[in-house]
């Protein structure tokens, strides 16, 4: 059997990252995968502000480049804001997925309205502005968040947890939301234990793990043969380019 | 997994052709089963078909549950009974329709959705709204073949497609073209081919590919439709032959 590719770019400068990525990908990943996993050379450490978006883009669209002349069938930007998503798409044919348009999307089909859970407060018009710049708006609830920052995430579990959770039951039982978004690749992992409470207590509504809603769509687009539309990402033409270091994009 | 296909008409002749073209993409290991409705319309075309079908949709929906099936898809781009269904159900309920819009609206700016009769924009384009995706919309045209007609001459069929096709990306601005009739299953490759020959690369969906593949998604990342959103009805007195509506 001919194994397809997925390569999963993690957007910043924080190499630990990668192999526990790899674990949540691998755990959901079907027989016919194979997964890897490329952190930036030039970024940040963490991906929270708009200036974070800014300095991964330039990273994404290589490692993007570079994955597709490997011989990748799909790529993921493993990250909620889905950093360098649009530029990615013209530069490679092959389908680059964010994980929050490919969450929102899912969550759409599965509720009236969805709440995002962010991490920190002042990211919430960030996120709303991707909601409005995926048209997605009407199905949106609200965004809420635990305030707890990206590289804090995992100090204390059962904190982030409760907090996530709190967060969850004010989104729902406040802002209306049927269905519940993370809204930090980080988060993924405790996605089944903020289902399991919500259920104990009455609520019943989806709980999206991101990085595995970007998985099962890059799957899907390569069982369907599809990618898109060279009509919405038309291929840049050629000019003058100059970059501190090789970079692919250059090449083209 | 076992995912049943509700073919929301009475015409069985469909059932092994419905049964191929959900196949056609499916996991290997996915089992597809397809019935169609003892009560109900040849084809679905317009509100009064809706109304006439939905009710036995219901009535197979929850039989496939009972049967321990995992996902349920209604085999109709008018996605008739989908809503009421997930009332009723825990197991995910895949409307054609609603799926392919979705991953149309990821893959370009905006989408076109081709329907059968011109009379039938209007109802095309309130199911795009009603999934909140009017703005990803750039139009809604119709190819003027009725659903019984389409197999009569497929290769005049082909043609016509492909032309209103070209018609939606050249003067509505569509990027992405979405076929609004299963009855077009397995149409959606020579429809792109046919388009890229006219120099009109856009993405074309199989919309029973897309639900297939979304219903499988939904299966294994374990979730379902919103019990907030489509809450499980109060029980209270009715009558309908055949059907026990509360699982009593």
């Amino acid at each position: 059997m001919t194994l397809s590719k997925i390569i999963i770019i993690n957007p910043t400068i924080t190499k630990a990252w990668n192999e526990e990525n790899l674990d949540v990908y691998h755990a959901a990943a079907g027989p016919g995968l194979q997964l890897g996993v490329v952190g930036l050379e030039w970024g940040t450490a963490s991906i929270e502000a708009r200036v974070d978006d800014a300095l991964a883009a330039p990273g994404v669209l290589q490692r993007a480049i570079e994955a597709e002349r490997d011989g990748a069938a799909a790529v993921i930007i493993n990250c909620m804001n889905d950093p360098g998503l649009l530029a990615a798409r013209e530069v490679v044919a092959i389908p680059v997925i964010g994980p929050m348009e490919a969450s929102m999307h899912l969550a759409a089909m599965l509720s009236h309205r969805f709440s995002i859970i962010t991490t920190a407060a002042g990211d919430i018009p960030a996120v709303e502005e991707l909601a409005q710049r995926y048209r997605m708006r009407q199905k949106l609830a609200s965004v809420r968040a635990i305030d707890i920052p990206v590289l804090e995430l995992l100090n204390d579990s059962q904190a982030t947890l409760e907090a996530m959770l709190a967060a969850a039951q004010e989104a729902v039982c406040q802002d209306g939301a049927g269905a519940i978004i993370p809204g930090c690749t980080l988060l993924a992992e405790i996605t089944p234990q903020v289902s399991e409470r919500l259920c104990a207590g009455g609520i019943q509504i989806p709980v999206l793990n991101p990085p595995l809603v970007a998985l099962h769509f890059a799957e899907m687009l390569i069982a369907l043969r599809q990618s898109h539309s060279r009509r919405a990402y038309p291929p840049p033409g050629k000019k003058p380019m100059r970059w501190f270091s090789p970079h692919p994009a250059l090449d083209a | 997994m076992h995912i049943r296909v509700i073919n929301p008409t009475i015409t069985r002749e469909w059932e092994a052709d419905t049964c191929q073209a959900y196949r056609a993409v499916a996991d290997p290991e996915t089992e597809i089963s397809v019935v169609s409705l003892n009560w109900g319309t040849a084809s679905i075309e317009c509100h009064r078909d809706h109304a006439l079908v939905i009710p036995e949709i219901l009535n197979k929906a929850m039989a496939a549950e009972r049967e321990g099936v995992q996902a349920v898809i209604v085999d109709c781009m008018g996605d008739p009974g989908v809503a009421a269904a997930r009332e009723l159900l825990r197991i995910p309920v895949v409307g054609p329709a609603e799926a392919s819009m979705h991953l149309a609206a990821m893959l370009g700016h905006r989408f076109s959705v081709l329907t059968v009769l011109e009379a039938r924009i209007p109802m095309m384009e309130d199911q795009v709204a009603s999934y909140g995706l009017e703005e990803k919309l750039a139009s809604v045209r119709a190819f003027d073949i009725p659903v019984l007609e389409l197999e009569r001459d497929p290769h005049a069929t082909l043609q016509r497609v492909i032309q209103v096709s070209e018609q939606a990306v050249r003067q509505d601005g569509a990027q992405v073209i979405v076929p609004g009739c299963t009855g077009l299953a397995g149409y959606a490759g020579r429809i792109q081919a046919g388009l890229a020959e006219r120099g009109c690369e856009v993405p074309v969906l199989d919309p029973p590919s897309v639900a297939v593949k979304t219903a499988e998604a939904l299966v294994l990342l374990g979730l379902a439709h919103s019990k907030r959103t489509y809450p499980s009805p109060e029980a209270k007195p009715y009558r309908w032959p055949g059907v026990k509506l509360y699982g009593e």
